[in-house]
């Protein structure tokens, strides 16, 4: 076959080629009429007669003209689990046959409804269209599909191959309906939507107190100043927003593939990256993306919708890949968010150890590890001495997770909405408490 | 990435499509005035290979049986009977185009009946024109001894092969470069 189409939008022609039906045919009448004319044998001519007229007939009828075959989806981007139709657009020649159309799902799609194979007769006028509805399975960035066209003409002995291959599609993740306290340990800026430490212009109430000078007028407790006979004024605390640097531990990715496409320590973690972005967006907070196996193409801190589609993007780029060696990672933060609260979505197992929130506690940032193991194991290969790895392996990501707390390091496993609240008030309260430098 | 594969059933038109051309195979089989072994065993293997494996040679094989076995029955310069030559001829082209239908519809497809319609139209012709040949066949040997029908009926047996040959030639010669620029 040949690119035919160019580019990614084209297909794949081999032109008309003679089947082993035209073979078959032209070979028998060919020996039928010798045989009749050596061995005096008219009725073998009777009997060659509708292959020879066959032959004759359909070879004069054989199309000049060649196939194409485009196949389209209806959306470029989809959600997880989201429908779409695969729109497969034939153009053959009307003296065509059939047209034998199979449509496949590309990586991470699913083909549901109808057969995937198809033969239909070309219309009168016009392309062959054949609709197929898909599925989107897993968020990741692929092809909806592709189609092998196959066309018979002249009585099926010649066929034309084409093959179509669809546009890129985007699988986007589904962001869970995810909502956290607005408790932050660390607040940045003059404007936010978390309260602060600090007592300034805000919403939130922090007390009333005896007039200075400087206070403004307008926050004058009139109440208050009549019972005591003394000026006071409402103080309230200053709202500050803050940096949230998502930190993604994509060196490993827990899961049983063969079993689902979905589900995996990397599968949950994209998905908790996306809730967790979104909800502090949305909170007009800064939110970046550091994925550890890039860590050199960090995405800043920067607040908006687009930049949580810009985040979202990125997460679909996210594969399974070991770390690219040892890398400043605190130095990568220092230099993108300095003062960022890091959220670091991590299975804690195997070559996710957990050394790298200790380096980045100890360069300041305040950390919270996301365990997003899950509850399923790796039961790819259950053999004699899986479990007992298994169980290993758990038993020193528990020491791991303990190691953690005596470093201050919280972990809390990924349940979506609300699973970090606790958490992040214990952060708060834990940068707020006097330190003692040992 | 894994999708979920699910067995579909056999489509029915596929399934009848292959039931005509064991049905051709063996009408092709009992036309035969005489069953012998060697014959009437590589027939029925090709016609079962046939029914299994369209798109493979197993047409290819049960009617190279047919010739062979056709051949061998009558021995040298016998002529067999006219309706039972004309029922072996219709067994063997519905062989023909049965097996070369069937070789583009996989049982799991699904087949709009209008193919089938199509493609049993396109018989017509090839039916009507195979029916002239015979009959001028068989009206020949009423004239025979004229040596211009002799030369008649050798120019026509000639004409017919170069024709073929001919077109056969020309489908090779432009089937790849013309196509293959298609945008």
């Amino acid at each position: 076959m040949s690119e035919a189409g160019g580019g990614g939008r084209g297909w794949l022609a081999s032109g008309w080629q003679p089947t082993v039906a035209l073979a078959a045919a032209a070979g028998t009448a060919a020996l039928l009429l010798f045989l009749a004319v050596a061995l005096h044998r008219p009725d073998l001519v009777v009997i060659a007669a509708p292959l020879v007229i066959s032959l004759v007939v359909n070879l004069a009828r054989r199309p000049g003209t060649g196939v194409s075959a485009v196949l389209r989806a209806h959306a470029s981007t989809l959600l997880e689990d989201q429908g779409t139709t695969l729109t497969l657009r034939v153009t053959a020649p009307e003296s065509a046959d059939l047209v034998r159309t199979t449509t496949r799902a590309g990586a991470w799609m699913e083909l549901t409804g109808a057969r995937a194979t198809r033969c239909d007769q070309m219309p009168a006028s016009g392309p062959l269209i054949v609709p197929q509805a898909a599925r989107a399975l897993r968020w990741g960035r692929t092809r909806s599909g592709s189609a092998d066209v196959t066309v018979s003409a002249a009585q099926g002995l010649f066929r034309f191959d084409a093959q179509a291959r669809s546009t890129p599609v985007r699988i986007v993740p589904l962001r869970e309906r995810f909502h956290a306290i607005d408790a932050m340990p660390q607040a940045a800026g003059n404007l936010g939507a978390h309260r602060s430490r600090r007592p300034g212009d805000g919403t939130d109430l922090a007390g009333v107190r005896p007039f200075v000078g400087g206070d403004r007028l307008k926050r004058i407790n009139w109440p208050v100043s009549l019972r005591t006979g003394q000026l006071h004024v409402t103080a309230t605390v200053s709202d500050r927003d803050t940096a949230v640097m998502i930190v993604l531990d994509s060196s490993i990715d827990v899961t049983s593939r063969s079993v689902t496409p979905t589900g995996g320590s990397l599968d949950i973690a994209v998905h908790a990256a996306a809730s967790i972005a979104e909800h502090y967006l949305h909170s007009g907070d800064r939110v970046g993306l550091l994925d550890h196996a890039q860590p050199l193409r960090p995405i800043r801190p920067a607040a908006g919708r687009a930049h949580l589609d810009r985040i979202v993007d990125a997460l679909l780029d996210v594969t399974p890949q070991p770390s690219s060696g040892d890398y400043p990672l605190p130095r990568v933060l220092a230099r993108v968010a300095p003062r960022a609260m890091v959220m670091l979505l991590s299975p804690l197992l195997g070559a996710a150890r957990p050394q790298r929130a200790v380096e980045i506690a100890r360069a300041g940032h305040p950390v919270l590890v996301i365990d997003t193991l899950g509850a399923e194991a790796p039961t790819d290969e259950a053999r004699e001495w899986t479990d007992l790895a298994w169980r290993l392996q758990l038993l020193q990501r528990s020491a791991d997770i303990d190691r953690l707390g005596e470093h201050g390091i919280p972990v809390v496993a990924w349940r979506g909405a609300g699973s970090l609240d606790e958490v992040l008030l214990r952060l708060s309260r834990a940068v707020g408490a006097p330190r003692v430098r040992t | 990435m894994t999708a979920r594969i699910t067995a579909p059933r056999p489509a029915l038109t596929a399934v009848l499509v292959r039931l005509g051309v064991l049905l051709a195979g063996l009408a092709a089989i009992l036309a035969q005035p005489q069953l012998h072994t060697v014959p009437t065993a590589v027939m029925l293997i090709g016609v079962v290979l046939a029914a299994a494996f369209p798109a493979r040679i197993g047409a290819t094989v049960a009617i190279a049986g047919f010739v062979l076995a056709w051949t061998t029955a009558y021995g040298w310069h016998v002529t067999p009977s006219a309706p039972r030559t004309v029922f072996a001829a219709a067994a063997l082209y519905a062989l023909h185009a049965t097996s070369s239908l069937a070789g583009f519809l996989p049982l799991d497809a699904r087949v709009d009946v209008g193919v089938l319609r199509r493609y049993a139209l396109r018989c017509v012709p090839v039916v009507i024109g195979a029916a002239v040949i015979i009959g001028v066949n068989y009206a020949i040997p009423r004239f025979a001894g004229s040596a211009l029908v002799e030369l008649a009926g050798l120019v026509g047996v000639l004409a017919v092969l170069g024709i073929a040959s001919w077109l056969l030639l020309r489908s090779r010669s432009t089937s790849e470069p013309e196509n293959r620029t298609n945008r």
